[in-house]
């Protein structure tokens, strides 16, 4: 019973990592907190694919000379490999659209900036009648 | 930071054995842990230790951003175009075997070659992001 | 064996009681640090669980390189927080909802590193066999990675050099675009 809890305890805490980074994303409305949220969700779905890849009693696969040495799964390591550093490129790329709303908008509060779209948006329909009525008159 | 002995000679001290350790992960990744990605962020981590340091203009001399930016090109170029050697010489695309004299020395060559290339590209995307976000103007307060 | 498993749990028990404790701070140093930090015990789970290659780069790039990122970012970014006015009541019930769902899906999982698990029954074999014959390496994961899925790099390889372009496209100084965006402010005056 204990062995098998232990066995699939990982899994659980990788779920619940997840859900904390999902939570980060939707929950808050602090913009680098989001960012924070996603790099937290990515980390926990590579522990998710580099566990599925360990074989018990297994060695890091990298060859040696016994013959009769358990590789664990080298897959998965290959596929995360790339997804890490694709995964601080992406985050960068979301780090600048960051600063450039906060340029924009002087905040990168959710709450703050939907309140100045609205404005700006009722200001541009005033603005677009103001300009209808000149030109029918 | 800039008058800080402390930092500044650590610096010049580590400068080098930083970029000799990025270039043996890059060499040897074939036989132990490591490649072109690793390699290529722990060689952009010396320039960014040496911007960090100095200043970003100190920084910026010591490594100018065109030939960053042309070495951030040539990386995707040296992958691809060992993609397309192999196909001039009458295999696939991205298959080494050709490129030896052996199938096995061919795969040596392709996959030193292909990880350089990586490596090339890693770094400088790295110190490239590191520079664009350290040199980005203040905003000015609404 | 279980020694292994346990200490994994206790890596995997910290790394949830860090992003607990990010969910909690609301002062963004402690956000960039304690991300750092997650990061670097991830890296060291990466090395329970054999993965050394993974483990060197999420030591180098997640806790290394991010961790500047997120600094040189922070500098031009509000330094604190604001409390929400929505409540977070939707999102939490519906990550422990979704979260409670994956959990009992677990259970259909295999055990942690059973042999017999469907993974290591397609193809990785081959692979292990092929490095050592087909291409002389001893290090697997840099043969798959370059040699028998050279365009998943590639791909990948393509995808940073786009990312890098895309950042420096974004934050380069372009007095151009403020004349641009000046008719538009001028209307507005007017009205």
């Amino acid at each position: 019973m204990i062995s098998s809890t232990i066995g699939i305890w990982n899994y659980w805490i990788v779920f619940c990592l997840m859900m904390i980074g999902l939570f980060l994303v939707i929950g808050r409305k602090n913009f680098l907190k989001k960012i924070v949220g996603l790099t937290i969700f990515q980390t926990s779905v590579f522990l998710l694919y580099i566990t599925f890849g360990k074989i018990k009693g297994g060695t890091p696969p990298i060859l040696n000379e016994s013959i009769d040495s358990i590789y664990s799964n080298p897959l998965p390591h290959v596929l995360i490999l790339t997804a890490i550093v694709v995964g601080v490129a992406t985050t960068a790329l979301g780090l600048s659209l960051v600063l450039k709303i906060n340029k924009e908008y002087g905040s990168i509060e959710e709450d703050d900036i939907s309140a100045q779209d609205l404005v700006d948006y009722h200001d541009d329909i005033e603005t677009r009648k103001s300009v209808d009525l000149k030109f029918k008159q | 930071m800039h008058n800080n002995p402390i930092l500044r000679i650590s610096t010049k001290i580590l400068f080098a054995p930083i970029i000799l350790f990025g270039l043996y992960v890059q060499f040897h990744g074939d036989f132990g842990p490591g490649g072109g990605f690793q390699a290529g962020v722990i060689v952009a981590s010396a320039f960014i230790l040496y911007s960090l340091v100095f200043g970003i203009e100190a920084g910026k001399k010591l490594f100018p951003s065109n030939i960053n930016l042309i070495l951030l090109a040539l990386g995707g170029i040296i992958y691809g175009g060992v993609g397309i050697v192999s196909m001039l010489l009458g295999d696939e695309f991205l298959a080494y075997n050709i490129l030896g004299s052996s199938p096995q020395s061919g795969q040596h060559i392709g996959i030193l070659l292909v990880e350089f290339g990586v490596g090339l590209t890693v770094s400088n995307v790295m110190i490239a992001l590191f520079n664009a976000f350290a040199s980005y103007d203040k905003i000015k307060e609404k | 064996m279980i020694s292994e498993l346990l200490i994994n749990a206790f890596l995997v028990t910290i790394m949830l009681s860090i992003a607990i404790a990010l969910i909690r701070t609301r002062t963004v140093i402690f956000t960039v640090i304690l991300t750092s930090a997650y990061s670097l015990v991830a890296a060291l789970m990466f090395i329970t669980l054999d993965a050394v290659d993974v483990a060197f780069t999420e030591a180098s790039v997640g806790a290394g390189i991010s961790t500047i990122l997120f600094l040189a970012a922070m500098a031009y970014l509000p330094k604190k927080e604001e409390e929400s006015i929505s409540s977070e009541f939707v999102p939490a019930l519906s990550c422990i909802i979704l979260g409670g769902i994956l959990i009992w899906c677990s259970y259909d999982l295999p055990e942690i590193g059973q042999l017999t698990a469907p993974i290591h029954q397609h193809i990785a074999p081959e692979y292990i066999k092929g490095s050592k014959e087909d291409i002389g390496i001893p290090n697997i994961v840099t043969s798959v990675l370059a040699s028998y899925r050279g365009y998943d790099t590639f791909g990948e390889t393509i995808v940073v050099f786009t990312a890098g372009v895309a950042v420096l496209a974004l934050l380069q100084k372009n007095p151009a675009k403020k004349n641009k965006s000046q008719p538009k402010q001028k209307i507005r005056e007017n009205a």
